[in-house]
């Protein structure tokens, strides 16, 4: 007999939740943890899963399951891999920030980076909406680049940028930022 | 005038390759109005025969409705377009009336020459580059079922969006 599928809850809106799952990657991480929240009749909406140079990084949002269920299954499963897995309520009610900054450092790297350019954007109001780095090592000094989006308060762009022109040249890096247009086609 | 409903992804229209049309055909020309109705009703730059549920290759652009004023043609409607050289690289943060959830940056030619008939028949070379470049290429895929969600190569590229601008 062919087995049933849990179905995606449709009609109630049951909670939502946050999984984190982090520690030393290997093969079969997301099989393991998609399994039990498709046992738990869950549904995963949203993913974000990446390396960071050996170590395996997860935040995943879920709808419905059994709390008390999901935590023991993922408990196991953590223990078992050998991971940090944590569970808890998510924000239920959220407006989505479409970014209209992009920013890109790069320079030799050095401590405060990250510090002094997020501290100048916060001042303004501004939100980081996503965030990555790299630290390119083999090159004849270690090099840190920055890539930033973020979505800034419009009156605050013209203070912003000259404050992030003299953050970028205390610190030493070239720091480039270009409004991010959007068009519908 | 006929403002048609924006179809929307997934619908099986958005995925079939659109058949070419005769320029000068009253369904043609009546297609073309829908969607200049369409278009002009929309905050986009901008659509496809296929976004208002027309199998038909027929798109409309308007340039001039770009944020920041470009180089461009004006208001252009194209039959049975064919892209026939494309050069060079650009990036540009995309939205399409039909995939309402999210925006990419996408990857496409700097610069594109185009093959088209005009309503009527009159056939016309287009050469043009960056965002008018980039609505055509657009419009194009469209009519080769082709989303610009099938240009992200990083699921991460995709961005929510904050809302969907209409008139």
């Amino acid at each position: 007999m062919k087995k049933k599928m849990p179905q995606t809850p449709q009609t109630s809106h049951p909670l939502r939740r946050l999984l984190t799952v982090t520690g030393p990657d290997r093969p079969g991480i997301i099989a393991e943890i998609s399994r039990i929240f498709a046992k738990q009749g869950a549904d995963i909406e949203d993913v974000s899963m990446t390396r960071l140079e050996g170590n395996f990084a997860m935040i995943l949002l879920a709808r419905g399951g059994s709390a008390t269920h999901l935590k023991e299954q993922l408990a196991e499963a953590g223990s078992r891999l050998g991971l940090f897995v944590h569970l808890e309520a998510a924000v239920q009610e959220y407006t989505d920030q479409e970014p209209n900054l992009f920013m890109s450092a790069s320079g030799p790297n050095r401590v405060g980076i990250v510090s002094g350019i997020s501290k100048t954007l916060a001042r303004h109001g501004a939100n980081i909406t996503e965030m990555a780095t790299r630290l390119l090592a083999r090159t004849e000094v270690p090099v840190y680049l920055v890539r930033i989006e973020a979505c800034v308060p419009a009156e605050k762009w013209e203070i912003m940028e000259k404050e992030l022109a003299k953050i970028g040249r205390d610190l030493g890096v070239e720091l480039r930022i270009e409004p991010i247009e959007r068009a519908d086609l | 005038m006929s403002v048609r409903p924006i179809v929307l992804y997934p619908e099986s229209v958005l995925r079939q390759k659109a058949e070419p049309v005769d320029p000068s055909s009253a369904e043609t020309l009546s297609v073309l109005r829908d969607l200049w109705d369409t278009l002009d009703n929309h905050a986009g730059v901008g659509i496809a025969a296929p976004q208002i549920g027309a199998g038909a290759r027929i798109i409309a652009i308007d340039a001039t409705r770009a944020r920041r004023p470009v180089p461009n043609h004006g208001r252009l409607a194209l039959i049975n377009p064919r892209i026939i050289l494309a050069e060079g690289q650009i990036s540009f943060r995309e939205g399409c009336l039909s995939v309402p959830d999210f925006v990419a940056h996408i990857r496409r030619a700097e610069r594109v020459t185009i093959s088209a008939f005009l309503p009527g028949g009159h056939p016309i070379t287009i050469e043009t580059a960056g965002f008018e470049s980039v609505i055509l290429q657009h419009e194009i895929d469209h009519l080769d079922g082709m989303l610009f969600i099938d240009r992200v190569h990083n699921a991460r590229d995709l961005k929510p969006r904050t809302q969907l601008i209409l008139n």
